[in-house]
């Protein structure tokens, strides 16, 4: 049986030990997930365009973007796709740290560099890669609540 | 050609809400930008560039249509004051008279005053109510309203401590009708304290304008200006007739006044 490690750092190599005691294999791509409760992740795992599961930490992370059934994780090392759907991602994520702005977008609140604000309820994020998203009118209050504005 | 008021407020109105809403979306945008880089930070709210630009836009058409009522009036007003420079009106002041014997000059002088502008040689139907006994004042305001033939007649009269005011007379056609000549006027007010006028609950003369010829019909009394004094009338009179009409209410009965046109 295949198993994805989803603890902090400090847990994972006892953890990865005991499971694979167990005769558990630990692996990224698995479709079974072993989370901690009560944390949130500080990495999400993506493909590589060789082939295989790598890591990108959350504070590389700029978006998180869905198109159509793929999810991409923008960072400034470049885009790279991920499995999942994106309420799976949102839920893994710190919301303190990571907000939804849109159904198909999600934004790393300190990869922000400037807001616009328009009259008809919206707001144009300009991000740290230079990229612009909106904020839409479904997202407009929480994102308000968010940043205390 | 010189751009009117109005619109100068208009475009004035819509340039100071735009500067505003202008000024205002700098002043939020630099707000929500300041909380991103102070996240976590003590929150302070700032009402949305819309509802800023709302209230503005509400304030400014009220602004704006009162600015407009106000120089609407304004310019209305100095018209109207600009028409009465040059209008030959004649507006006598409200005069005092404490002795009823020189009632008949002020009253000589009233007329002479009303007199002078254009055909103001007749002076319309009146009322008077002080015969029921001495007045101690009367006061007249004639008024020839500029741009119109109209005459507009207001008489106050204090008798033995009661005011009565005829009401103003806005005379048309069928009032100049009624008119009768400075001096006819002058010589019905002379005879009318001769007599013993009996006294009504409301009185008041009318003026009939001129007649032709006099059929008293014994209902009523028919006194005639003979010699400087009225003159009761039994019989038929031939002749042109200015007639007056002395109507006392408590009484239901009529006193009919000829002059000898």
């Amino acid at each position: 049986m295949k198993l994805r490690l989803d603890v902090s750092s400090e847990r994972y190599d006892e953890l990865a030990g005991e499971l694979r005691g167990l005769g558990i294999e630990i692996d990224e791509g698995a479709g079974l997930v072993l989370s901690e409760v009560g944390r949130y992740a500080d990495y999400l795992v993506v493909r590589v365009p060789s082939g295989g599961y790598a890591r990108v930490g959350a504070d590389e992370i700029i978006t998180v973007e869905a198109f159509g059934r793929d999810i991409e994780v923008h960072t400034q090392r470049g885009v790279f796709l991920a499995d999942g759907r994106l309420y799976q991602v949102q839920s893994r994520l710190d919301p303190a740290r990571f907000l939804r702005v849109s159904n198909s977008v999600i934004v790393a609140l300190g990869q922000i560099r400037q807001i616009s604000p328009a009259l008809s309820m919206r707001f144009t994020l300009t991000l740290s890669n230079g990229r612009r998203v909106i904020v839409t009118r479904t997202y407009y209050y929480a994102f308000k609540d968010a940043l205390g504005i | 050609m010189s751009t009117p008021i109005p619109w100068i407020a208009v475009f004035g109105a819509l340039g100071a809400l735009l500067v505003i809403a202008g000024a205002y979306y700098l002043i939020y945008r630099a707000h929500v930008n300041r909380a991103l880089r102070r996240a976590g930070s003590a929150r302070k709210l700032m009402a949305e560039p819309r509802t800023v630009t709302l209230v503005c836009l509400i304030f400014a058409l009220v602004v704006l249509a009162a600015g407009c009522y106000l120089l609407g009036y304004k310019a209305a007003y100095d018209r109207f004051e600009a028409d009465a420079a040059v209008s030959p009106a004649v507006e006598i002041p409200p005069l005092t008279l404490a002795e009823p014997s020189a009632a008949q000059a002020l009253f000589d002088s009233v007329l002479e005053l009303a007199a002078s502008p254009g055909d103001g040689q007749s002076v319309s139907a009146f009322s008077l109510s002080f015969l029921g006994g001495e007045f101690s004042y009367m006061s007249f305001s004639l008024r020839y309203p500029q741009g119109g033939n109209s005459l507009i007649q207001e008489i106050e009269v204090n008798a033995s401590g009661q005011v009565f005011t005829a009401p103003p007379l806005s005379c048309g056609a069928e009032r100049y009708d009624a008119a009768v000549p400075v001096d006819v006027l002058r010589d019905f007010i002379s005879v009318l304290d001769g007599y013993d006028w009996p006294a009504g609950e409301s009185s008041s003369f009318y003026s009939h304008g001129l007649t032709e010829g006099i059929s008293p019909d014994g209902e009523y009394t028919y006194l005639v200006v003979e010699n400087g004094a009225l003159t009761p009338l039994t019989g038929s009179r031939a002749g042109r007739f200015y007639s007056f009409s002395y109507i006392f209410t408590g009484h239901n009965n009529v006193i009919y006044v000829y002059i000898p046109a």
